[in-house]
């Protein structure tokens, strides 16, 4: 069930209902209420899918308990690792065993020996990435005893599965969202306007501006071979914009809709396309994932603590494990080492928390130095998207050998008018509300009533407008 | 809590009104002041899909317009033809593009598929009646939903713009320009397909031709199911005995003109459906030839036909020979 479906905007409303209204603001009821209709949402894509989320619960679950009661530290090592295992072994089989076997098949033949190797034929589970995480932050808080196993299973399963973020996050933790699910909530009308308006925003984002610049980028990297490096420029760039609309969209649609169920998630996006460099970037994107590898890799793999060279060692693993994280692919791993280049400069010359406040703050306009450090940051950002959407690292290098070319000076042909403006207005919005949460957080919050509905009204029917095919969400993949 | 729900109930009602009121407006407007009006001296009109869009030159055909367009289903044609009857009294006949593919189960998709509701949805809405909406609520209502604010633009751009020639924008001829039979041919196995024996129809679509029919029927109108010329080495689902069974059992009662096997060379087809502007210079000159030697009034129309394919063959055959 796709969030920009009509399946969706039947199932929230009659979950919101049921949830305010029949289970009566008994906690329990609701918890149940939520968990029923999580394991609906999810089922929806293929009901065997559930049967895994349900073991990877009970697992998690399981071991979390056994670790709290365990008597000694061998023990509850042993729980931990028999979950981390587990997890890491779903998530090996059904995400990366083919990419191993078939390197490693394509390595042995480099060396003149043959083997033919045994692949599988698996659907990836929609969102096991995004929940296995989950599941490995709870039980790694718990053998760090930062956090007591939970006892209630309805309240735990709920952490793994509620269903705004269950198939692309933001990547949760128990420490933040438990607490909420064992809380009694209390409907607040101006967190549920809020929650809507953050909705409208997303799917403004996804259909109008992701799902149209994919129908370029698209076309660009299809034909890569044939056309000139002026539209491969905007196929790569319209591709930038897609995968952060398509991403931050949906992102956006699940913390509007967890707010309407009175539960705050994580943010996830902070503007970065106003990044001035590298570092900030990575602050602002995909901040759920880039916080989980930061708390549970590169700390624990000894962070900065260890001089320069272990700094800059750290730093090259998290980078190549995100990349590695988003699919079983090498162009993701190079996507991932060519950010971890980007960064490195930043670490050697410990500038990398310079950037930590928001561009131009209180200001209309960047000072040309912030405005040159943005267009630089984006440039690189663009630079490794290629890597990032292209199907092999071969295609990525044509891709990229094809911009450099003399046809680079022509005029492009891809991209209709109307696309150029919407980003140009789209672009114009981010910027002036970058202080917020999201983009129309308090955008006509001052007008007239009509005049602020008219707004909503105006983006309701661009969404409308351009609602042509429903298309998936590119994270459902990792 | 009732301050939220008052307000969405509120803010949803104004967006259907004013979605709604101006859909509604515009679909009334551009239903009266739409123009399917033919010239005085056409009095044949040729409806399909891409095969008779790119076939009939109608610069060609003396009285005739090609107003076929790619993709249509009869469900489109439908609505098509009642606003052509409607507004010309001068029209005797309707050419009907029947070909096989026509047939298949998968052309029901062409009225509710979400490719073709999204382009042909937004032109035809103020005409589709409500046994059409029925129909596409019932296969599409997300599309259908989708589609409201798209239709509206559309409507309220030709009535601002007082565009109101539906004619154009709904179909004419295509002058095909691709050669692509060389290769298709390279490319094709020499083993013979097969149809396979179960293939569905498209009840849906075929349900709207029982609706063409007993229109053209009640208003006084010819109309004429045909066949465009198709290359030999063309693949149908719906083999021609399934073909022939369908339209000797179900639309017996309609005239049927057969040109598939009209002799073109295999530069004059786009590929093995679909003739290029060579193909359609050909077979628009012929077929002018038959109407002015008088086949619409002959009985025996189909004789005439093959006695006159068969002619143009030896022509053609010595004409290469020579």
């Amino acid at each position: 069930m796709l969030f920009n479906s009509l399946n969706f905007t039947i199932f929230l409303p009659i979950v919101f209902i049921l949830y305010w209204f029949v289970t009566k603001k008994n906690l329990r009821l609701q918890n149940i209420l939520l968990l029923v209709a999580s394991y609906f949402f999810y089922a929806s894509w293929d009901w065997r899918f559930l049967f895994l989320l349900i073991f990877s619960t009970l697992l998690d679950y399981f071991t979390g308990l056994k670790m709290s009661e365990a008597k000694n530290k061998a023990r509850k090592k042993f729980w931990f690792w028999l979950s981390v295992l587990v997890n890491l072994g779903f998530l090996g089989v059904f995400k990366y065993y083919n990419f191993f076997i078939t390197s490693f098949a394509e390595a042995i033949e480099n060396i003149g020996l043959h083997v033919n190797p045994w692949t599988i034929k698996v659907i990836l589970p929609v969102g096991i990435s995004f929940y296995t995480f989950h599941g490995l932050s709870y039980v790694i808080d718990i053998y760090n005893d930062k956090i007591k196993a939970e006892k209630n299973f309805i309240d735990y399963s709920v952490f793994v599965s509620f269903f705004p973020l269950l198939v692309a996050g933001p990547i949760e933790r128990a420490t933040h969202l438990l607490p909420q699910i064992q809380k009694e909530r209390v409907f607040d009308y101006s967190k549920a306007i809020d929650g809507l308006r953050q909705i409208l925003w997303g799917l403004f984002k996804k259909i109008v501006i992701a799902d149209q610049c994919s129908k370029y980028a698209n076309w660009a990297f299809d034909n890569s071979d044939s056309t000139s490096g002026s539209n491969l420029v905007l196929g790569a760039l319209f591709f930038t914009f897609q995968i952060y609309c398509d991403f931050s969209g949906y992102s956006d649609i699940a913390l509007g809709t967890a707010r309407l169920f009175g539960i705050e998630l994580l943010r996830n996006f902070a503007f970065p396309y106003f990044s001035r460099d590298i570092a900030e970037f990575w602050r602002r994107w995909h901040i759920s994932l880039s916080t989980w590898f930061r708390d549970y890799l590169y700390i624990p793999l000894g962070g900065s603590k260890g001089g320069m060279w272990m700094k800059v060692r750290n730093t090259f693993i998290i980078f190549l494990v995100s990349g590695f994280w988003h699919g079983a692919n090498w162009t993701f791993i190079i996507w991932g080492l060519l950010n971890a280049l980007y960064i490195m400069p930043s670490i050697i010359f410990k500038t990398n928390r310079t950037n930590l406040d928001i561009v131009a703050q209180g200001k209309y306009f960047p000072t040309l130095k912030e405005l040159l450090s943005i267009i630089l940051t984006f440039s690189l950002t663009v630079f490794a998207w290629i890597f990032f959407r292209a199907e092999s690292v071969g295609d990525a290098l044509n891709y990229i050998s094809g911009i450099v070319t003399t046809s680079l000076f022509t005029f492009p042909t891809i991209g209709p008018p109307l696309l150029f403006i919407l980003l140009f207005i789209f672009l114009v919005i981010e910027w002036m509300e970058r202080e917020q949460q999201f983009a129309i957080a308090r955008l006509g919050l001052k007008w007239p009533k009509l005049f602020r509905w008219g707004a909503y009204l105006c983006i309701l029917l661009a969404i409308f407008y351009f609602a042509g095919s429903k298309q998936e969400f590119i994270y459902f993949q990792f | 809590m009732k301050k939220f729900i008052s307000q969405i109930a509120l803010f949803a009602l104004m967006t259907t009104i004013f979605i709604g009121g101006i859909n509604l407006v515009t679909a009334i407007l551009i239903k009266k002041k739409a123009s399917f009006k033919l010239a005085d001296n056409i009095d044949k009109v040729v409806i399909g899909h891409s095969h008779s869009e790119s076939a009939y030159n109608d610069s060609l055909i003396t009285g005739m317009l090609n107003i076929a367009q790619s993709g249509e289903s009869y469900f489109y044609s439908y609505y098509k033809i009642k606003e052509l009857i409607k507004q010309n009294a001068n029209l005797k006949y309707i050419f009907l593009e029947f070909s096989n593919n026509q047939l298949e189960e998968e052309r029901d998709t062409w009225i509710w598929g979400e490719e073709t509701i999204a382009f042909r949805y937004p032109i035809y809405s103020p005409f589709i009646d409500n046994e059409g909406y029925q129909l596409l609520l019932q296969k599409d209502f997300g599309g259908v939903l989708n589609l409201q604010v798209k239709s509206l633009m559309k409507n309220a751009k030709a009535v601002v713009a007082k565009n109101y020639d539906y004619l154009k924008k709904t179909g004419g001829y295509v002058y095909l320009i691709r050669d692509k039979t060389d290769s298709l041919l390279a490319a094709s196995s020499n083993t013979k397909k097969t149809a396979p024996a179960n293939t569905k129809l498209a009840d849906y679509n075929l349900n709207y031709l029982d609706k063409i029919i007993a229109l053209c029927k009640r208003q006084n109108v010819a109309l004429i199911l045909i066949r465009s010329p198709m290359h030999q080495k063309v693949f149908n689902l719906i083999d021609e005995q399934k073909f022939k069974e369908v339209r000797t059992s179900r639309f017996n009662s309609v005239e049927f003109l057969d040109f598939k096997n009209f002799s073109l060379a295999d530069h004059e087809f786009g590929d093995f459906s679909h003739l290029n502007y060579r193909g359609a210079k050909k077979y628009s000159s012929f077929l002018n030839g038959l109407l002015e030697k008088g086949l619409l009034l002959n009985p025996n129309k189909q004789q005439l036909i093959d006695s006159a394919m068969n002619k143009w063959q030896n022509t053609v055959q010595s004409s290469v020979g020579n």
